[in-house]
C-alpha cells in the first residue's frame, strides 16, 4: 500500500485507533532518557518502493521506531540516522543504492530492507564489506542464503509450506497445487519447499508457474483445477492474487478446492478486494502475529506508528517486520561496549542473545552461520467478509531445506 | 516517407584538415566531455561513480542504435534488449571459461554482433515502422525468456543457472580495474575506444557505402556497393557495441537481472537517442545520460519515484516537440556560435 | 493429450483483449500514423477512475461512464496539444511521444492509487453461461461482442462517412489532405477523441476481466501490438482475427507443463513469424508526411 487515498487512510486510522493504547507504551519499547544529541549512528535500508508493488512499509515503521529511540535516549546518547533508498525494483539501482549507503554514507548496518531483488544483487557486496543486514521482510531465496543477511520473517517458501501443512493436518488435503510467479529464485523456490516436504509425507504436489504480468488468470485457474488437487495455494503478492481469485469466482470454484495463501495476501484491503464470495473460504499463513493482536510488541508497534509515523504509513505485516528489525538492531547497538563500527555491529549481531517477541512464534537471533532463517513458525488466519481471524496458533513449517539451520 | 528524421539530417561536413584534427574539431565537445568525466567523476563518491559506469555502458549500446538510425535509416527498438544479449553472452562466457575480462568482452561483442546481424535479416524485407516493430517484438520476447530463466550466474547447462544448488557467482572484473573507480575509468576508456572505432568505420569505405545506401538502393547499386553485406556490417557493428555495453554493465554489477530489460526500456532508449540527435557521435553519450542519470538525479533530489516517472514522460514529450534537431544539434549550434564569437567570425 | 476445449474458450477471452487493444491501435494509426503506446495507460486511467468513482458511492454504470469520460479527456488533450506538433516526425518518433504520455500517466496513477489490492467488478460478471465446461461471464461476452461491433462500426465509419474519407486521406498524406481543404487538426482531434472512448471502454473491460493494476494495464499494449501487426496496422478484421488467434494459441499452451511458463511469448513469436514470412508489400502502409 502506498500513497493510498486520504479517505481510505482515515478509515484505516480510525479502525486501528480502537485497538490503541495510550502513547506511554511507545516510549517504553524504545528506551528511556533524554533526546539523543551526540554524533549520529548511520543505519541504512533499501526498499522496493517505485514499481509493481510498494515494499517501503518496513522502512517506514523502522523510521518511526528510530525516531522514538532518538527521542528517548538514543543509542547511549547518540541518535540513529536512518537512510532509506528506493531500488525501484531494478537490480542496477539496488547495487548503486548499496554503494551509496555503504561506501558514501558509511552506514554501520542495514535494518528494515524489503525488496524483491536487493538481496540477490547485494548479498556479496554486504559480505565483502562486513555489513550486517536485518531485512524487515525477505522475499527471494537470496535473502535467506547469505552470510550477512538475516530476515525477520520466515520467507514466502516457509509461509507457502505452512499453509499446506495446516490444510494437510486439519482439512485432510493430500494433494496440492502451488501457483507462483515464474521468477528465478522466487516462484520456483517457493514451490520447491512444498514439493520437498510433500515427497517426505507422500503427498502429491504440482506447480503452476506463470508470467507475473499474465493477462490470462482464467487459464491458470483451469490448469490448476485440471491437476485435480485438494488444495490450491496462491503464492502471489496480494495484487496478483486478486485476479486469480476473481477468475476462480467466475468459474465458481470456491467449493472445488481448499484455497490458501502465504502471508502476502494477509492484507487489510484484501477481503474487500476479493469480495464476499470468498468470506470464510480463504486461509492464509502469517509470518508475524495478527495486526490487531494485543501483545506488548504489537501494541507498542501501533502506538509508535501513531506517535512517530505518518498517518499514511501502512499498518501491515511488512510494517511489523520493520518494527522488529529496528527494535532488535537498537538492542544490539545499545549492548556494544566501545566503538560502534561495521565490525563491532556485525560481531554483536552474530553473537546476540535470542530475542522473544509476541509478534514471533519463537525466539529470533541473527546467528553466526552462512545463512539465516531464524523465524520458522507462523499462524493461520481465515478471511472473513471484512477482515481476518486467527484459526491456528504457532506451528513450525518443517521444510527439509532447513536441516542445516536446525542442526 | 516514414523515415523523415534521417532524410533531413545533414551528413557530417567533410574534413579539410588532417583526420585527427578534423575529429577533434568535429567532436570537440564529446572529447571534452570524456575528459571532464575522467577528472570529475572520481570525486563524486561511490554512488555517482557506479551510476556513471552504468551510463557509459548504456551510451555504448546507444551508439549502435544511433548508428543504425543515422547511417542506414533503420530503427532498432531492441537497444536495451541487445545489451541484455551482450550481458548474457558475457556472463555465460565468463562463468564457463574463466577467461580474462578483456577476452570475454571481445568474444561477447563478437557473439552479440552475430546476433545483431541475425536481427538485421528481416531488414532485407522490411523498413521503417515495420522493421522497428520486429525489433520491438524481439525485445519483448527476450524479456519474457530472460526474466523467467534468469541470466547465467555460474551454473552448468546451456542457461548456466545455479538456482539454489550453490552460491551465485559474480562476473570477475578486469584484473586492473577491480575497484568501482578503476572500473569506471576502464569503462570510460572502452567507451572512448568504441566511439573512436565507430567514427573511423563511418569515415571508411564501409561508411561511404552506408551513405550510398541511405541515398537510395539504386544509387548504391550503381556505385557497386554490395548492399546486403554493407548493411550486415552495420547491424553487426551495432550488435557488437550493444555487446560491449552489456558486458561492461554485467562486469559493473557482477550479474544481471531480466527485469532491467523490458521492451519499453528499449523503446525509451531509441526515443532518447532521437532526442539527443543521432547524427552526432555525442548523441549516444547524451542518450545514456538521460536514460540513467536523469532518474538518479531526480532521486537524489528526493523526488518521489512515481512522480519521477511522470516527469520523465512529460520531459520526453516536451523534448520531442521542442527539439526536432536533437540536443546534440542544439549543443553543436551553441558551441559553433561560441567558437565563431571567439575567432571573430560573424555568420 | 490433455483436453484443450476449455482453453479454447479462455483463449477467446484472452484473444478479445488483444483484439480490442489491437483495433484501438489500428484505428488511430490509420487516421494519424501514430502507434499509440499510451492506449493501455489511457485505458488504465479509465478503469482506475471508474473504480474510484464507484468507491465513492457512484453507481457502477455511472462510474464506468466517468472512467470513459476521463480517458476521452486525456486522449483528446493529447490530440489537441501534442499530436499536431509531432505530426511531421517519423512514425516511430510519434510512437515514442505516446510512450511519454504512457509513462506520465503510469507514474501519476501509481502515485495516486498505489498498489493496494482492488478490483473492478461489473454486474455483468454475475451473468454467465457454460461452454465446454468453462463458465463464460457476461463481461467476456460483451468484450467479444464489442470486438465485432468495433470492427463493423469503424469499418462503416471509414468507408461510408465523410469523416472516414478525411481520415483515410489524412493517413495517406497530411500535406496533401490540408491542400485539398481538409481541416487536418480537426480530424486528428476527432481521431484521438474516438480513440479515447475506445481505450476507456477497453480499460474498464480489461480492469474487470484481467486485473485492475495500472502497470499491467499500461503494458498490455505491447503484446497487443502483435495483433495490430497481424492486421498489418490497417485491417480491423485481420486484427480481430489475429488477436483472437494469438489468444487461443497462448491459452492452448497452458496444459503443456514444459512450455506453459513461457506462453506469454506467443504474441511476439507469431508477430515476428508473420512479418518475416509474409511478403513485404503486404505491409506498405506507412506514408506519413
Amino acid at each position: 500500500m502506498k500513497h493510498a487515498l486520504p479517505l481510505t487512510l482515515a478509515a484505516l486510522a480510525c479502525g486501528f485507533s480502537l485497538a490503541m493504547t495510550p502513547p506511554a507504551a511507545a516510549n517504553e519499547a524504545c528506551g528511556s532518557g533524554e533526546p539523543a544529541t551526540g554524533e549520529p549512528i548511520k543505519i541504512g535500508a533499501i526498499v522496493g518502493q517505485t514499481g509493481p508493488a510498494d515494499f517501503s512499509s518496513a522502512s517506514k515503521s523502522a523510521a518511526a521506531f528510530f525516531d522514538c529511540v532518538n527521542a528517548n535516549g538514543g543509542i547511549n546518547g547518540r541518535p540513529v540516522e536512518y537512510l532509506v533508498e528506493d531500488d525501484a525494483w531494478n537490480p542496477e539501482t539496488a547495487a548503486n543504492a548499496a554503494a551509496k549507503l555503504v561506501n558514501d554514507e558509511g552506514v554501520v548496518a542495514m535494518a528494515g530492507s524489503t525488496s524483491f531483488i536487493e538481496c540477490g544483487t547485494n548479498a556479496r557486496f554486504y559480505a565483502d564489506n562486513g555489513i550486517g543486514v536485518i531485512a524487515g521482510v525477505g522475499v527471494p531465496r537470496e535473502c535467506f542464503f547469505s552470510s550477512n543477511i538475516a530476515p525477520m520473517n520466515m520467507g514466502p517458501r516457509l509461509s507457502t509450506l505452512g499453509a499446506a501443512i495446516d490444510a494437510y493436518e486439519n482439512q485432510g488435503a493430500r494433494s496440492f497445487v502451488c501457483m507462483a510467479p515464474n521468477i528465478p529464485n522466487v516462484g520456483g523456490w517457493f514451490c520447491e519447499g512444498l514439493a520437498a516436504w510433500g515427497a517426505d509425507k507422500g503427498v502429491e504436489t504440482h506447480n503452476v508457474l506463470h508470467d507475473p504480468a499474465t493477462l490470462d488468470p482464467t487459464s491458470l485457474v483451469l490448469q490448476a483445477m485440471a491437476m485435480g488437487a485438494d488444495a490450491i495455494i496462491v503464492a502471489e503478492p496480494a495484487p496478483a492474487a486478486i485476479p486469480i481469485f476473481n477468475a476462480a469466482e467466475d468459474q465458481d470454484l470456491r467449493e472445488e478446492a481448499i484455497w490458501l495463501g502465504p502471508t502476502s495476501i494477509y492484507d487489510t484491503a484484501f477481503p474487500a478486494a476479493v469480495g464476499d464470495y470468498w468470506a470464510g473460504a480463504i486461509k492464509a499463513h502469517i509470518e508475524f502475529n495478527t495486526l490487531d493482536s494485543d501483545g506488548v510488541d504489537n501494541t507498542a508497534w501501533l502506538s509508535i506508528m501513531d506517535e512517530y509515523g505518518n498517518a499514511s504509513d501502512p499498518r501491515d505485516s511488512f510494517s511489523q517486520g520493520g518494527y522488529l528489525a529496528a527494535k532488535i538492531i537498537t538492542g544490539v547497538l545499545r549492548g556494544i561496549d566501545g566503538d560502534i563500527t561495521r565490525q563491532s555491529v556485525l560481531e554483536a549481531l552474530q553473537t546476540m542473545e535470542a530475542v522473544d517477541s509476541d509478534l514471533l512464534c519463537g525466539a529470533w537471533s541473527f546467528g553466526p552461520g552462512d545463512r539465516h532463517n531464524a523465524n520458522q513458525a507462523g499462524r493461520m488466519v481465515t478471511m472473513t467478509a471484512d477482515g481476518w481471524e486467527t484459526s491456528r496458533d504457532c506451528f513450525v513449517s518443517d521444510d527439509p531445506e532447513l536441516a542445516d539451520i536446525r542442526s | 516517407m516514414a523515415m523523415s528524421e534521417t532524410s533531413r539530417t545533414p551528413l557530417p561536413h567533410a574534413a579539410p584538415r588532417g583526420f585527427l584534427a578534423a575529429a577533434a574539431s568535429q567532436h570537440g565537445g564529446l572529447i571534452t566531455a570524456f575528459f571532464l568525466m575522467a577528472l570529475i567523476v572520481p570525486f563524486l563518491g561511490s554512488y555517482w561513480i557506479k551510476n556513471f559506469t552504468s551510463m557509459i555502458a548504456v551510451a555504448i549500446a546507444a551508439q549502435g542504435v544511433a548508428l543504425l538510425h543515422a547511417r542506414l535509416g533503420f530503427v532498432s527498438l531492441a537497444g536495451i534488449a541487445m545489451m541484455g544479449v551482450g550481458g548474457w553472452f558475457g556472463l555465460r562466457l565468463a562463468h564457463a571459461t574463466g577467461l580474462p575480462f578483456e577476452i570475454v568482452l571481445v568474444l561477447a561483442a563478437l557473439c552479440t554482433g552475430a546476433a545483431g546481424v541475425l536481427l538485421g535479416l528481416p531488414a532485407l524485407k522490411h523498413r521503417g515502422l515495420i522493421y522497428a516493430l520486429i525489433t520491438l517484438m524481439f525485445a519483448a520476447g527476450f524479456h519474457v525468456v530472460v526474466s523467467s530463466i534468469g541470466f547465467p550466474d555460474g551454473g552448468s547447462g546451456f542457461w548456466g543457472r545455479i538456482d539454489g544448488s550453490a552460491e551465485r557467482q559474480l562476473m570477475a572484473r578486469p584484473a586492473i580495474a577491480a575497484s568501482d573507480l578503476a572500473y569506471f575509468l576502464y569503462a570510460l576508456a572502452i567507451a572512448a575506444a568504441a566511439f573512436t572505432a565507430t567514427h573511423i568505420v563511418t569515415k571508411s569505405a564501409v561508411g561511404r557505402a552506408w551513405a550510398m545506401i541511405r541515398a537510395g538502393d539504386a544509387v548504391a547499386h550503381a556505385a557497386g556497393v554490395r548492399i546486403g553485406i554493407a548493411r550486415a556490417k552495420a547491424f553487426g557493428l551495432a550488435g557488437a557495441l550493444a555487446g560491449v555495453g552489456g558486458c561492461l554493465l554485467a562486469g559493473s554489477i557482477g550479474q544481471l537481472d531480466g527485469r532491467s530489460f523490458d521492451p519499453v526500456q528499449s523503446l525509451l532508449l531509441y526515443g532518447l537517442v532521437i532526442i539527443a540527435g543521432p547524427w552526432s557521435l555525442a548523441a549516444a553519450l547524451i542518450a545514456g545520460f538521460l536514460y540513467r542519470m536523469f532518474p538518479a538525479i531526480l532521486d537524489s533530489w528526493g523526488v518521489d519515484g512515481d512522480i519521477a516517472i511522470t516527469i520523465f514522460g512529460l520531459a520526453l514529450i516536451h523534448a520531442i516537440v521542442s527539439a526536432p534537431r536533437g540536443i546534440a544539434g542544439q549543443l553543436h549550434d551553441l558551441t559553433s556560435a561560441i567558437q565563431n564569437r571567439l575567432s571573430g567570425v560573424d555568420r | 493429450m490433455p483436453d484443450l476445449t476449455p482453453f479454447l474458450v479462455t483463449g477467446l477471452a484472452l484473444g478479445s483483449v488483444y483484439a480490442l487493444a489491437g483495433m484501438g491501435l489500428v484505428v488511430l494509426f490509420r487516421a494519424t500514423g501514430e502507434l499509440n503506446f499510451a492506449l493501455g495507460a489511457i485505458g488504465a486511467a479509465s478503469a482506475m477512475t471508474a473504480w474510484q468513482a464507484h468507491a465513492w458511492g457512484t453507481p457502477i454504470a455511472l462510474a464506468a461512464l466517468c472512467g470513459v469520460a476521463a480517458a476521452t479527456a486525456i486522449s483528446a488533450g493529447y490530440g489537441a496539444f501534442v499530436s499536431a506538433r509531432v505530426a511531421r516526425r517519423s512514425n516511430v518518433i510519434k510512437a515514442v511521444a505516446t510512450l511519454g504520455l504512457a509513462l506520465a500517466l503510469l507514474g501519476l496513477m501509481y502515485f495516486i492509487w498505489g498498489d493496494t489490492p482492488r478490483r473492478l467488478r461489473l454486474p455483468l460478471s454475475a451473468l454467465n453461461t457454460e461452454l465446454f465446461g468453462v463458465r463464460v461471464t457476461g463481461v467476456r461476452v460483451v468484450a467479444l461482442a464489442l470486438c465485432v461491433m468495433t470492427a463493423i462500426g469503424i469499418s462503416l465509419l471509414l468507408a461510408r462517412t465523410r469523416l472516414g474519407l478525411q481520415m483515410r486521406a489524412l493517413a495517406d498524406g497530411r500535406d496533401l489532405s490540408a491542400l485539398i481543404g481538409i481541416d487536418v487538426e480537426r480530424v486528428t482531434l476527432i481521431a484521438w477523441t474516438a480513440t479515447g472512448v475506445l481505450a476507456g471502454t477497453i480499460g474498464i473491460l480489461l480492469g474487470s476481466l484481467v486485473r485492475l493494476e495500472p502497470g499491467v494495464l499500461t503494458f498490455m499494449v505491447v503484446p497487443s501490438i502483435a495483433a495490430a501487426i497481424l492486421g498489418q496496422l490497417r485491417s480491423l478484421w485481420l486484427t480481430l482475427a489475429g488477436g483472437l488467434a494469438i489468444g487461443v494459441l497462448e491459452a492452448i499452451a497452458t496444459p503443456f507443463q514444459d512450455v506453459a511458463p513461457y506462453r506469454s511469448l506467443v504474441p511476439f513469436i507469431v508477430a515476428i513469424a508473420v512479418l518475416v514470412l509474409l511478403p513485404a508489400r503486404t505491409f506498405q502502409t506507412t506514408r506519413g508526411s
